[in-house]
């Protein structure tokens, strides 16, 4: 679909035409799931916050002018959704790689060429683990560069950051996702995170 | 030799907009000396390359479905879908005690007690757990300086009360459609607490395959606190979704807190938000620590009032 096709097509949903909103969903339902999924670890989660998302989306239509594009706005959505969900269970449940930033990193450096396909699986897992136990801000940035692809600007657009905030915020999550990986992935003193109950333990073991 | 610092924003811009060929050569001939930089260099090129292969998750069908059932559900005036998920307990307003020097500052003290999805929460010494079930009870909100209004909403008296008692169904209209509630401006109190009953039986009964578990409690109105304007009133609870909308739905926003007028905070579903105007009555709204949160515009301070319905204040004992 075309920016313009999906404005048309805002259009006519404002217009009345409810039906066609389905057309938009289906278009970026896999965006905005995995977005859900990643930042929530449950699908049972993303699939509510991905719903809300869309359904704000909606509600809010007439409010989308174009300045950004109808995936940053959902993103956007999609972020505020998942960082209340986040917020609300963040009193439970304390994420483990806050304070780890600027860890040595101690390990071979062949810790991360991996050879074999199953030491490229443990380096996915562990990668993913890492990914997972970040704090929300952070993982937020991580997905939406480097899984979603998107641009610094378009993240800043999706965040409501300066573009210069994106930028230092994703060089500090790198930091930390590789000071997990070097650390074996075992952040454990802080208490499992909230989506250790789907990642394991055997992150970092490469 | 610069420091390893700036070798650091080098890996990192090597992620994204690439090196030149100086920098590059720069780079390697650093990390080449310098074990600590080599390291991260691999590990985050590692990672980020892993990341950069991982597939987007596929969807179940019923994301959508369920979309469309809501929108449906609404679009017919069956009244606003319900929040998603009952709320969870509301961290208490003390633990977040940063937001109050920009109201000292400001002296505009307003406070906003809010609720949602047939929970009640406190400005202060809320609930701190099983609010879904609890009847609407209020602690008394203290205003926060320049001797504020102080307000009082206790759920057995007062507006609190009186809002969930005054429920009454709405079926009418979508609440983005402003002229539902503009009238509503210069409300009396008794109808500034008419509200919806959330649990509108059709919608309730279009969206139960995508609405866990429905509350029966109903929920009720937002409930404001606009010390500085000597003003309280709600938003109704069919307007819930669209003020959610407004503070959702806006483009991001520059500058910090600190440039506007503040207008008054609103607790919902245990985020903060602080609402501010600019010199275009563009209505502007951030949470998180005030000042550095996401800060969007969403609508003009018309559209923001016309959400809203003013009551008396209900003063303190």
């Amino acid at each position: 679909m075309t920016r313009d096709e999906e404005k048309n097509l805002i259009q006519r949903v404002l217009a009345g035409e409810t039906e066609l909103f389905e057309t938009l969903v289906k278009a970026h339902e896999r965006a905005v799931y995995d977005l859900a999924l990643r930042m929530l670890g449950s699908e049972q989660d993303a699939l509510d916050a991905a719903q809300e998302a869309f359904f704000r989306a909606w509600r809010a239509l007439g409010s989308f002018r174009g300045d950004s594009k109808f995936s940053v706005w959902l993103y956007r959505l999609t972020s505020n959704v998942c960082l209340d969900m986040l917020r609300r269970a963040s009193r439970r449940e304390e994420s483990s790689l806050t304070d780890e930033e600027g860890e040595d990193l101690e390990l071979p450096d062949r810790r991360f060429d991996p050879q074999t396909e199953l030491e490229k699986k443990e380096l996915r897992a562990a990668v993913r683990e890492g990914l997972a136990r970040l704090e929300p801000s952070f993982r937020q940035a991580l997905i939406l560069r480097d899984i979603h692809g998107l641009t610094y600007d378009e993240i800043a657009q999706a965040t409501g950051l300066e573009p210069g905030t994106v930028k230092s915020r994703i060089f500090r999550a790198r930091r930390k996702l590789a000071a997990f990986l070097a650390s074996g992935g075992n952040f454990s003193a802080s208490g499992p995170s909230y989506t250790s109950e789907k990642g394991g333990g055997n992150g970092g073991r490469l | 030799m610069a420091g390893c610092e700036y070798y650091e924003k080098l890996i990192n811009a090597l992620l994204d907009e690439g090196l030149t060929a100086e920098q590059e050569a720069d780079l390697r001939e650093h990390v080449r000396g310098c074990p600590s930089c080599r390291r991260l260099l691999t590990a985050v090129t590692a990672a980020t390359r892993v990341l950069r292969e991982e597939d987007l998750a596929q969807p179940p069908a019923e994301l959508a479905e369920g979309v469309m059932a809501r929108v449906a559900a609404a679009a017919e005036g069956a009244g606003p879908a319900r929040p998603m998920a009952a709320p969870e307990p509301i961290r208490p307003r003390h633990s977040r005690s940063r937001r109050r020097s920009p109201w000292v500052r400001w002296g505009a003290a307003a406070c906003l007690v809010l609720a949602a999805g047939g929970a009640v929460f406190a400005l202060r010494g809320g609930l701190r757990g099983g609010a879904k079930s609890a009847a609407p009870q209020m602690a008394a909100v203290d205003g926060l300086a320049n001797g504020a209004v102080v307000y009082q909403a206790a759920g057995e008296d007062a507006s609190g009360a009186k809002a969930a008692d005054a429920a009454i169904p709405e079926p009418a209209q979508a609440p983005e459609n402003d002229e539902n509630t503009s009238s509503g401006m210069d409300s009396t109190a008794d109808s500034a607490m008419i509200a919806a009953d959330e649990a509108v039986p059709e919608a309730a009964g279009d969206g139960g395959a995508v609405l866990p578990s429905p509350s029966p409690t109903p929920a009720a109105p937002v409930i404001i606190r606009d010390a500085a304007r000597a003003e309280a009133g709600t938003v109704p609870t069919e307007n819930r979704e669209a003020l959610l909308a407004l503070l959702e739905g806006g483009q991001p926003a520059g500058g910090t807190a600190a440039d506007w007028d503040m207008l008054f905070t609103a607790d919902i579903d245990g985020l903060t938000y602080t609402f501010a105007t600019d010199e275009n009555a563009r209505v502007l709204v951030w949470w998180d620590s005030v000042g550095t949160g996401p800060i969007r515009s969403g609508g003009t301070l018309d559209d923001l009032r016309a959400l809203m319905v003013f009551a008396e204040p209900v003063l303190p004992e």
